[in-house]
């Protein structure tokens, strides 16, 4: 048997959908932890920019709260302590005492009409000051060193001419008649921002007496600006209402220093830092998108920068009591939480393509472990197919291989068992056929003894009978009258016939026997037709039957006497059989085979009766049956000698009425080796 | 008249052959035994033997080959008679010393005539 190969691999359909799964669902869950990240990120975004907005709201009103309440105070404080507003230094004790207390505001300060001013600072080194001009109108405007009561002691330095109706946050108090914040402007002296607070002071007659005034320094927004994280590239900055910067987070600074070493206010969009230049720019793109914060809450957005990516930014506006409105700005770049997302999402399919890859060698691995006992198995296998009995392997396994292979090595014990009982019961039965055998052949060759003996000793009185009727029918004994002479030429034709029925039984039962000898002789076939012809020649005289011979001169080796015999008996029944008419005899060469036909214009025969016509003991239904002498086993014999003995084939064809054809096929030369 | 030697057991067909011969004029002499052909083949010194094959006690091939044994007689034609020719007996017949042979049934008309045919080849 042919061992059976698989043509597809339980290895590859074990595994490869497993580690497809496996891919598919990895795959699947990174988008979904990337999409979870996107939207975590996007919603915390928005609330991290929210709140701080919120914040820094939330700062710069009480930022801007305490100034408005200071001034009050300060105006307070005045009237109850009956202080002539035309007394700079009894101004200056109070307004001393009042900047003391308030560590957020740097300068507090009163002018007049006469454009003089008092005022008392605190320098960036903590040092208070009261800076006077002289007879508390414009003039040269000194700074002295102060008392702890606020008195003033000595000069510390004396400046430039001041007029204070010339500055604006003057003119704009006694204008408006309110108080009034100025925008924001960098300082005299220090490069920094700052914002004035002005509040008028009406008399009685409604004449402006003098303002108040007051400086915030707006680094200290910066300062906590600067401490407000928003991730690393969040950024929180303020914008005023002509759009210069006024404080930002993350090192922003609202003010630079120009190449001729001029100090200039900042636009957001020439910030050095990209998320602010990044916002700047789309709002400058978009106008409308601040223009909506002026007049209503918080806004927020989320933009695609083209450097930077997502961009969420929150916007507020700012009014500021008796000013412009800022805008408070947040923005946090989605690249700040999305690179950790990202960063997991790479990690995430690195580690996927590892577990792939890991699952895949597993599979493979246990795989092969599971397959190598099953090649095993498979072979052993189709070694028990190919009728051997190995030894089957893996048996002494525990799992589900060892029960198959147990149950092999059942099977195969079982078949060996089956088999053995098998061959057994055969050989038993051979025995016993060729025991029977043996006993047939004994009683076959029994029956061939019988048949020669018993035809010997039928021949010898038969040989009496027809030799003393041939005798006396010949009348060497006397003449004989015509009774007579019929009755002994019926004696002689029927022991003739007996003898014919004798031998046709012998030559059969030889046949039948396997005893024929085969004898072969070199001869020219013409000459066995014409022998057969000289046979016939007498009883075709007598039925004045016409001759026809078309035989070629070809020399054979084969049984002469046997071909002969074939052939006389084709013949003689060829004239038995027909009473007028013609008998043509042919004979030719085709290839190894010569091919002899009788045919005759005799009486023919009806197809139905053709299967019945080389039966033993069968003669047809016929007019000329009961005329005919025939022992029954012509044609049975001819058949048996042509095709067992000459190896060859006969045929026949018959219209009825009209004739037969018999014409018989035999090799040329037949071997002698090949006994029948 | 030619004197002939038949070897015959069986009185039938020994009578037979006797009528054929005598009426074609030979003087037939006949025995019933192997042994007893042998001593009147040397006693009477025929012209030729007709021999049937199947004989109790020596058969006529044993018959045959003693007869050629015997000096003076090696040159007398001996005809077999044998029963419907078995195959191979031919060669046995002629390698036993018979110079041809008739087959049963004898037929009476004929059987002279046989003889004859066989003893002019051989003359030949």
């Amino acid at each position: 048997m042919k061992p059976v190969k698989s043509t597809s691999s339980l290895r590859n359909s074990l595994v490869i959908p497993g580690a497809a799964i496996m891919l598919v669902l990895s795959l699947g869950l990174i988008g979904v932890g990337y999409w979870a990240g996107n939207t975590i990120v996007n919603t915390m975004s928005e609330h991290l920019i929210r709140h701080m907005t919120t914040s820094i709201r939330d700062h710069v009103d009480i930022m801007m709260d305490v100034p408005s309440r200071m001034l009050t105070r300060v105006r307070n404080a005045v009237r109850q302590h009956n202080i002539a507003l035309t007394d700079s230094h009894a101004l200056a004790r109070e307004l001393y005492a009042m900047l003391r207390d308030e560590p957020d505001v740097d300068w507090l300060y009163f002018a007049n009409e006469a454009g003089g001013i008092v005022s008392a600072g605190r320098l960036e080194n903590g040092t208070h000051v009261i800076l006077m001009t002289d007879k508390f109108q414009a003039g040269v405007i000194r700074e002295y060193n102060t008392t702890f009561e606020g008195r003033i002691t000595t000069l510390r330095k004396s400046g430039e001419y001041f007029d204070s109706r010339r500055k604006d946050w003057y003119k704009t108090a006694k204008e408006t008649r309110s108080s009034v914040w100025t925008k924001a402007y960098i300082g005299a002296v220090e490069p920094i921002l700052g914002i004035t607070l002005s509040a008028p002071v009406i008399g009685n007659g409604g004449e402006l007496v003098g303002v108040y005034g007051l400086d915030l320094i707006l680094t200290r927004l910066s300062d906590f600006m600067g401490h407000q994280r928003l991730g690393n590239t969040g950024r929180a900055f303020i914008v005023d209402g002509d759009g210069y910067l006024i404080a930002s987070s993350g090192g922003v600074l609202p003010v630079a220093v120009d190449a001729k070493g001029l100090q200039q206010r900042l636009r957001p969009i020439d910030a050095r830092d990209p998320v602010v230049r990044a916002v700047a720019r789309h709002v400058s793109q978009y106008p409308e998108i601040v223009e909506g914060p002026r007049k209503a809450d918080m806004q927020s957005f989320v933009f695609e920068d083209a450097g930077l990516g997502r961009i969420a930014v929150a916007v507020e506006s700012f009014q500021i009591p008796h000013g412009s409105s800022w805008l408070i700005v947040s923005a946090l770049p989605a690249s700040n939480f999305l690179g950790g997302v990202y960063k997991a999402g790479y990690l995430s399919l690195g580690l996927v393509v590892l577990l792939v890859l890991g699952s895949l060698a597993v599979g493979f691995l246990t795989v092969a472990r599971v397959l190598r006992p099953l090649y095993a198995l498979t072979g052993a296998s189709h070694a028990i197919a190919d009728g051997g009995w190995p030894d089957v392997p893996e048996t002494h396994r525990n799992d589900e291989i060892g029960v198959l292979s147990r149950a092999i090595d059942d099977m195969t014990r079982s078949l060996r068992t089956a088999h053995a009982e098998l061959e057994q019961r055969v050989a038993v039965r051979t025995r016993e056929l060729s025991e029977a055998n043996a006993r047939l052949k004994e009683l076959d060759h029994l029956k061939s003894l019988f048949i020669a003996s018993m035809s010997h000793e039928l021949r010898t009185p038969l040989n009496s009978v027809i030799g003393f009727s041939s005798i006396l029918l010949n009348e060497w004994m006397g003449p004989l009258n015509t009774d007579q002479k019929e009755n002994l030429d019926i004696i002689l034709r029927s022991g003739k016939h007996l003898l014919a029925l004798i031998n046709d039984v012998i030559d059969v039962s030889r046949i039948e026997a396997g005893k024929t000898e085969t004898i072969i002789e070199d001869f020219d076939v013409y000459d066995v037709i014409a022998e057969a012809i000289t046979g016939v020649e007498k009883d075709m005289r007598e039925k004045r039957l016409e001759l026809k011979i078309d035989a070629v001169h070809a020399q054979m080796g084969t049984d002469r006497r046997r071909l002969f015999q074939c052939v006389l008996n084709l013949m003689s029944n060829a004239v038995k059989f027909t009473e007028r008419g013609s008998l043509s005899v042919h004979a030719a060469l085709d290839g190894d085979f010569i091919e002899i036909s009788v045919t005759d214009t005799g009486i023919g025969m009806k197809e139905e009766d053709l299967p019945q016509l080389f039966k033993p003991f069968v003669r047809l239904e016929s007019p000329l049956r009961s005329k005919v002498a025939g022992t029954g086993l012509g044609l049975y014999l001819t058949r048996k000698l042509v095709t067992e003995v000459l190896r060859g084939t006969i045929v026949s064809m018959s219209s009825y009425g009209e004739g037969s054809t018999f014409a018989i096929r035999v090799p040329v030369r037949i071997c002698n080796e090949v006994k029948i | 008249m030619k004197k002939v030697l038949v070897i015959e057991d069986n009185k039938d067909n020994l009578k037979l052959i006797t009528y054929a011969l005598k009426r074609s004029g030979y003087e037939v002499v006949a025995a019933e035994t192997g042994e007893e052909g042998i001593e009147l083949a040397l006693r009477e010194r025929p012209a030729f033997i007709v021999m049937d094959i199947a004989l109790p006690g020596i058969d006529g091939l044993e018959t045959t080959r003693r007869i050629r044994a015997s000096d003076i007689n090696d040159t007398i034609p001996v005809i077999a008679i044998t029963s419907h020719a078995m195959q191979g007996d031919r060669e046995r017949i002629v390698a036993a010393g018979c110079n041809g042979y008739l087959e049963k049934p004898i037929d009476p008309l004929t059987v002279v005539a046989t003889i004859q045919d066989i003893l002019k080849v051989e003359k030949e």
